[in-house]
């Protein structure tokens, strides 16, 4: 034999009850086990004497264990042994065997009252030592009867590698509940068994009664067992029927036959049960059994027996039977807690049952869902520990709680709602206690006239004890669901985050699942807006806005309402930073009342959402049905992050198509080329609209984004060059170069100038490239003829200097003396400012009109004022004039002006001056045709020197032709002079062109 | 300062401003020099270098109306023909090939441009009779 490698030196070596829960738990079959309960049933019914051996055998099936059996203390003290009173599986030669009462496994666990679980129990327990085969685990459960442990059920797995798990656990103690029942059964039928065989010692020790009915006469004799059975007065003459009647219990019609109200057959047997009150609390059960005269059928004869064991302990099963086939296939709380109240309402024939959970750490009792008929007030709902008065104490104290009749709790502290109502009621209320602390109760109330029997409460007590356990389960499941519907809402909101498109969106589906998962019918969350203390950007469910109908327009349906002062129940979630369940609002010490419109609120749950610590906004849920549980505000808080991290997603995920958006419309709306390129690829990662206009083809010709397709526009001499600066870029340097492209759509080249720079990630390595190009041809191109006209201005002053110089020596020599030459010289020189006044005036391409040429001269020499009678000026406006021929022309018109005022036509009364001009045209050239004539002025002699140097002359007759190509006459007429010039007046507009082209003047 | 002599000199002129073409006649042709000119354009330039086979200095102005003279400039260092250019342009824009070719910048007086012709024509003399020295760089200097 295989023994235990090592002796154990106390329980906890052997002992690993606690493995049950770490273990995988198979799912229960509920099938198997239902159909194992009824075969039991069944052997219960007809075969009694065989049920404990039939459990013990379903017990090995449903476990898969290797052998099953139970254990019954027997004795007392030290000589107290436990018998195997069935057996299966490899121990089953062993039925009939017994174990130590206390060094034994069974002994633990009757001492204990609790499930235990044992490994290679021999290491403890000599006698387990020599079993063969040999128990390596061994699973016991109490085996109770009248609420006390007398035996234990157990299983036990000899091969190594098998193990027990939590759900084999479970049927175990369902079998054992009960077989609790079942030997009780088989004890009294033992019992009435025996009696039936020693009937007449029976008779005689006055257990079973005799009778003889007289249907005729209406009267019924018995025995004296039969007076005592029925607590009759003594009487020769028998009782009247009536008497019978009243006795049997009113409140029992169903299980009570009109025994009393029918015809009887001859010769049929009569057979009844009848409940009747009596001395005992509880009353009596009473079998009728009679067979009526063949003669005279109104004669019945008959014996009577008590049979209230029996029948308790059948009704007991019954419940517990109807309530298992109930209670099965229910898995939510509050459908387990409805039907377990419905159930043992009916059987016990009340109108009011209930199973309230007791929660000391919140001080809340919460139903459900109970059972309330006619007047009852369903109790429906978390009532906080004051709300029950008296009652909660009453049942602190651990016995059942009776009221109605004698019996009653004490009036302080008064109960208050359903409660009072409930506690003026006849009411029969159990205490679950659970290492000593009221974790639940269940109760039954009536009319204030109904008195509760122990076997009621005992019923009550089964029921309460099966409901429970049944919630555990149901919880236990309640709570892999709720997980898994918090998973998956989770996964939902993450999945619809894709989906949406806005954060407001994002916001409604999110409260959707958390009103679906904690069974809300509305919610609301909210931001804070830290600068204002305020509570913002309130998004508000679908089916909250459905339920709101508030006047206020912060309330205007689909609109974030904005703006709430941080106080109240929600402002509490804020300020604490903690989830918190109000289920009675309207006494909440935080309320604030609700604002007109809101809808009613009957339950709050509130949930902070928490940023790197600090506390962003709130989640707010209400009105959950029965109201919120602690459970509920774990769900609550396992998904606000959740929703939060969506939530901060998709604010990250729209601003980041902003972004993206505006840096798209920045970079379309530029008329640089911009491009960011990937640093190790190469290949183009963004290129601006820019590139269509720049380059001269669509940006898909860059479809695959290459550096080939980049520079193959390049003119072949720069390619070189842009490579090598893109590969310092991708080192790390910022460039900037300028390079020539063929432009694709018109084939010109053109000058781009490119800066390039390297995007470092977040280790400082060059990830991207960028650039920025744009087309610099025009630039160059002004920068280049900026500095032609830069030079052009250079020349143009250092000629004006030359000829300002020139001036002056004429001048000079042709001064009498300082004051003539000052005279003169400033009169030139004013003339000459005059013109390239009017020069720098022009804007480019500009032209100077003849008339306006001549008239700011003549203005300027006082010609024109007062005068008009003597000067005539006329000609066609607007006549251009080469900018190159415009000084020169205005110092000849300044002489002939000056010249005619000292000397000429305007020298003296009498003269006259006509300035005529015309625009002529010769060999296809247009030409000006400009006649000074001056009338009416005396003349020198022929051959005096020339009055005024001859300067203007000069001018006339040799710097016109020689500068400006033009023809020209002075003639001094008889009364003046005149003087003709023809010049040209068109060709390029260009600065540097127009000038004369007539020989050279040589003297 | 003495007496310029250019005495029979052929100097050809070339200037598009009237004023400044007559002063630099004027003053060349009191210095004793034969001028060849004065011309206001470049294809009048051109024509004068071809009509004359002796041209002993030319003065030059480098933008004759818009057109630059280096062409004329060009055919007359073929020749030998010591030149002398008057202008208001920086020395950035005359060309390499006439980078050392004297410069009277304007507005230098007549009588500084004939001195400058006559300095122009004696170095050339001087490098006719010996071996040639390099000038000395204040030669090169612009006048005035």
């Amino acid at each position: 034999m295989s023994g235990p490698a090592q002796q154990a030196s106390s329980v906890d070596d052997v002992l690993i009850t606690a493995e049950l829960d770490r273990r995988p738990s198979r799912a229960p079959d509920f099938q198997a086990e239902s159909e194992a309960l009824r075969d039991l049933a069944e052997v219960m019914a007809n075969r009694p004497g065989q049920v404990l051996q039939r459990l013990v055998e379903t017990a090995l099936r449903l476990t898969g264990a290797g052998s099953a059996g139970l254990s019954l203390l027997e004795g007392d003290g030290p000589s107290a042994v436990f018998r195997w009173i069935a057996t299966a599986g490899a121990l089953a030669g062993r039925v009939g065997g017994t174990m130590p009462g206390d060094a034994s496994a069974c002994g633990l666990v009757v001492a204990r009252d609790e499930v235990l679980l044992l490994e290679d129990g021999g290491r403890l327990f000599p006698a387990l030592r020599d079993v063969v085969p040999p128990i390596r685990e061994n699973l016991l459960v109490p085996f109770r009867v009248g609420g006390r442990p007398i035996g234990t059920l157990w299983v036990v797995m000899h091969r190594p590698s098998a193990r027990f798990g939590r759900e084999d656990s479970r049927i175990l103690q369902n079998l054992a509940r009960f077989a609790s029942a079942a030997h009780q059964l088989v004890q009294t039928l033992a019992g009435t068994q025996r009696s039936e065989e020693l009937r007449r010692i029976a008779l005689e020790g006055g257990r079973m009664a005799a009778w003889r009915w007289d249907m005729r006469s209406g009267r019924i004799r018995g025995d004296a067992v039969f007076q005592v059975l029925w607590d009759l007065p003594p009487s020769n003459d028998g009782w009247p029927v009536s008497v019978f009647a009243s006795r049997a219990t009113l409140d029992a019609p169903h299980v009570t036959p009109p025994l009393f109200a029918r015809a009887i057959e001859p010769g049929e047997d009569f057979d009844g049960e009848l409940h009747v009150g009596g001395a005992t609390p509880s009353g009596r059960w009473i079998r009728w059994r009679g067979r009526a005269e063949q003669e005279r059928p109104w004669i019945i004869n008959g014996v009577s027996f008590d049979i209230t064991e029996q029948r308790l302990t059948e009704d007991r099963l019954t419940l517990l039977l109807q309530l298992s086939d109930a209670l099965r296939p229910l898995a939510d709380p509050a459908a387990i807690q409805g039907e377990a109240a419905r159930i043992l309402a009916r059987h016990l024939r009340s109108d009011q049952a209930f199973y309230a959970d007791i929660d000391g750490e919140a001080r809340l009792v919460t139903v459900e869902r109970d059972h309330a008929a006619g007047e009852a007030q369903s109790l429906e709902g978390p009532h906080p520990f004051g709300r029950l008065g008296p009652l909660l104490e009453a049942l602190r104290q651990d016995p059942p709680v009776v009221t109605g009749g004698s019996a009653a709790l004490p009036s302080a502290p008064p109960a208050d709602g359903p409660w009072q109502a409930l506690l003026a009621r006849s009411l029969a209320c159990v205490p679950i206690i659970k290492q000593g602390r009221l974790v639940a109760a269940m109760g039954v109330a009536d009319r204030p006239a109904r008195q509760w029997r122990p076997e009621e409460l005992a019923l009550i007590q089964d029921v309460a004890e099966r409901a429970r356990e049944a919630l555990e389960h149901a919880r236990t499941g309640e709570a892999v669901r709720r997980k898994n519907a918090v998973l998956e809402g989770i996964n939902r909101i993450f999945r619809e985050a894709l989906g949406t498109r806005s954060e407001e969106e994002l916001s409604e589906i999110c409260l959707e699942v958390a009103e679906d998962i904690t069974a809300s019918e509305f919610s609301f969350m909210g931001e804070v807006d830290f600068a204002a203390n305020r509570l913002d950007d309130l998004s508000v469910s679908a089916r909250g806005w459905q339920r709101f109908a508030m006047a206020d327009p912060r309330f205007a349906k689909g609109k974030a309402p904005i703006g709430f002062t941080i106080h109240g129940i929600y402002g509490r979630v804020l300020t604490d930073g903690r989830g918190l369940i109000a289920n009675d609002p309207a006494n909440h010490p935080d309320r604030i009342g609700l604002p007109e419109g809101h809808p009613p609120l009957h339950a709050f749950m509130g949930v902070p959402l928490i940023q790197d610590g600090r506390v962003i906004g709130m989640i707010g849920l209400a009105n959950r049905r029965g109201g919120y549980r602690p459970d509920d505000l774990e769900v609550a808080q396992a998904l606000a992050p959740a929703i939060l991290q969506a939530l901060c997603n998709k604010r990250a995920e729209n601003a980041l198509r902003e972004s993206e958006q505006r840096f798209k419309q920045f970079g379309d709306a530029s008329s640089d080329v911009i491009w960011i390129r990937n640093a190790r690829t190469l290949r183009l990662e963004y290129l601006s609209q820019a590139f269509e206009a720049v380059y001269g083809q669509p940006r898909s010709a860059l479809q695959a984004g290459t550096v080939r397709d980049w520079v193959r526009p390049m003119l072949a001499e720069d390619r070189g060059r842009v490579l090598a600066n893109l590969r310092q870029v991708r080192q790390g340097r910022q460039v900037t170069l300028e390079y020539r492209i063929r432009r694709r759509s018109d084939g010109q080249a053109r000058w781009v100038r490119s800066t390039q720079f390297p995007l470092l990630d977040e280790d400082g390595q060059v990830q991207r490239i960028g650039g920025i190009s744009e087309d610099i041809t025009e630039q160059k191109a002004t920068a280049d003829r900026l500095q032609v006209l830069v030079a052009e201005l250079q020349h143009r002053t250092r000629n004006l200097l030359a000829v300002v110089r020139s001036l002056a020596d004429k001048t000079l020599r042709r001064s009498a003396d300082l004051p003539d030459f000052q005279a003169r010289f400033q009169d030139r020189l004013a003339a000459l400012a005059r013109v390239n006044g009017l020069l720098s005036r022009l804007e480019d391409g500009g032209r100077i009109a003849f008339d306006e040429l001549l008239r700011v001269e003549l203005t300027a020499l006082g010609m024109l004022d007062g005068q008009s009678d003597r000067v005539v000026t006329e000609g066609p406006q607007g006549v251009g004039l080469r900018s190159s021929t415009v000084q020169i022309l205005a110092l000849a018109l300044h002489e002939l002006g000056t010249n005619a005022l000292k000397y000429g036509a305007l020298s003296g009364a009498g003269g006259q001056l006509e300035v005529r001009w015309r625009l002529e045209r010769q060999d296809d050239a247009p030409q000006l045709e400009v006649r000074w004539e001056e009338r009416g002025v005396a003349m020198p002699e022929p051959g005096a020197a020339p009055r005024g140097g001859g300067y203007g002359r000069e001018l006339i007759e040799r710097a016109l032709p020689y500068q400006l190509n033009a023809r020209t006459a002075y003639e001094l007429g008889p009364d003046g002079v005149r003087c003709t010039i023809m010049l040209p007046v068109s060709g390029t507009l260009l600065l540097p062109s127009g000038c004369g082209r007539k020989e050279g003047v040589h003297d | 300062m003495t007496e310029v002599t250019l005495a029979g000199r052929r100097v050809l002129v070339a200037e598009d401003e009237y004023m400044l073409a007559d002063d630099l006649r004027q003053a060349l042709e009191d210095a004793g020099a034969v001028v060849l000119g004065p011309v206001p354009l470049l294809r009048e330039v051109l024509a004068l270098i071809g009509e004359h086979a002796q041209i002993d200095a030319a003065v030059l102005d480098v933008n004759l109306c818009g057109e630059m003279v280096w062409p004329a400039a060009d055919l007359l260092s073929e020749r030998g023909v010591p030149l002398l250019l008057t202008t208001g342009y920086e020395r950035s824009s005359i060309p390499g090939r006439h980078a050392h070719v004297t410069r009277c910048e304007k507005p230098a007086a007549p009588m500084e441009i004939a001195r400058a012709v006559a300095r122009e024509l004696q170095a050339r003399a001087a490098t006719q009779l010996r071996t040639p020295p390099p000038a000395s760089p204040s030669d090169r200097q612009p006048i005035a």
